[in-house]
């Protein structure tokens, strides 16, 4: 099952653009997964820039 | 591409032949990398997975929920990758599975092997980082049953493999509940109970009809060490078992009569398909003389009644 120069040519770029969109979306969604901890523990957000809160 | 003769290839025992294998994963289409990730069954688990999610207590930012979604499909994907890495001869065996990426000479073993070994480390991290500890711990548990104690263990050792291997297949409806409330209860360990029940009645009927694959590659299925008409008693058994712990969530109050009702005309659908198997015409070794007609028909119906059970339980949470 010889594969032509064009075949392989076109199986890696598939394999590429597939990766690419993975990585992009991996990106994101840990991107996304930020913000929402942050919304949900803002104290966190806060206590790092700000230093230990006061009362 | 080039292929080589891949003698190290055999995991289980001396009876098992060589099989051809790509020396290299640069001609590997993008397609085979999917196939190895069995997205039939990824399908069931992300369903199961998102009902335990929906009828949890409670609730989930959405993104974290798709999230979770996203680890226990990645997680199973993993468990295909490495369960076709590790059966990889007896797959060259069987008419079913012969023409998977590995077997087929598609793709390197190694190859494989990575590719579920990262998918399965990068779905538990992201799982505990993003969900919780709990939620990563019951998905990690569950890929090391599916790989070490189904695969590599049970399944060329005993009849009884499809039985305990089949907790692998129920855990996703834990990991969701666990996902949302970060603990386990009584409700997601039912639900495990109902999974664990319909997958033998759900993978004999296929083995009676699939026997000749098993037989050929050497998995002793219950239909190939004990026989037909023993298959069919348990398939009877298991469904009898199934149609009472699917009633459960209803007797505890945990669902209401959408469930009830969906539950009892699904439990009564499958107990008629199995005494169908049970009541097969068969000559006296129990060879069936209709093609199996009844476990055809049975084990479509089993994938039906999971798919309606779990939808009817997360209609009746959202109707409630």
């Amino acid at each position: 099952m010889a594969l032509s120069p064009e075949e392989l040519s076109r199986r890696r770029r598939g394999r590429n653009w597939a990766l690419i969109l993975v990585l992009a979306a991996f990106a994101g969604l840990f991107f996304a997964i930020s913000i929402v901890k942050l919304a949900q523990h803002p104290d966190l957000f806060t206590t790092s820039l700000d230093g230990p809160q006061q009362h | 591409m080039s292929l080589a003769l891949d003698t190290t290839a055999a995991t289980g025992g001396d009876a098992s032949p060589p099989v051809f294998v790509a020396t290299t994963a640069q001609e590997t289409d993008i397609r085979d990398w999917i196939a190895l990730l069995k997205p039939r069954v990824m399908s069931l688990v992300v369903f199961t997975g998102a009902i335990g999610m929906l009828v949890a207590p409670g609730g989930i930012n959405p993104i974290l929920g798709i999230t979770a979604v996203l680890c226990i499909a990645v997680g199973a994907g993993a468990c295909g990758a490495i369960n076709m890495w590790f059966d990889r001869d007896i797959d060259a065996l069987m008419r079913r599975t012969r023409n998977r990426p590995i077997p087929a000479g598609r793709m390197p073993p190694r190859a494989a092997l990575g590719f579920g070994i990262t998918l399965a480390t990068a779905s538990v991290l992201l799982m505990y980082v993003a969900i919780n500890a709990v939620a990563a711990s019951v998905l990690a548990l569950s890929i090391v049953f599916y790989v070490f104690v189904y695969t590599m263990w049970l399944k060329r050792r005993t009849p009884q493999n499809i039985v305990i291997g089949g907790a692998a297949g129920a855990f996703p409806a834990v990991i969701g509940w666990a996902a949302v409330t970060g603990s386990v209860s009584l409700v997601p360990l039912v639900l495990f109970a109902i999974v664990f029940f319909w997958t033998p009645p759900h993978f004999w009927s296929l083995a009676l009809y699939a026997n000749e694959d098993y037989t050929r590659a050497g998995v002793p299925m219950l239909p190939v060490v004990a026989g037909a008409r023993e298959t069919r008693r348990h398939i009877m058994l298991y469904t009898v078992v199934l149609a009472a712990v699917s009633l459960v969530p209803w007797a505890i109050g945990f669902s209401g009569p959408v469930y009830g009702v969906t539950v009892l005309a699904l439990d009564m659908g499958f107990l008629i398909s199995a005494w169908r198997v049970l009541r097969d015409r068969q000559d006296p070794t129990g060879v069936s003389l209709t093609n199996d007609a009844p476990a055809r028909a049975a084990f479509r119906f089993s994938l039906a009644y999971l798919f309606l059970l779990f939808a009817a339980l997360a209609v009746d949470r959202l109707v409630a």
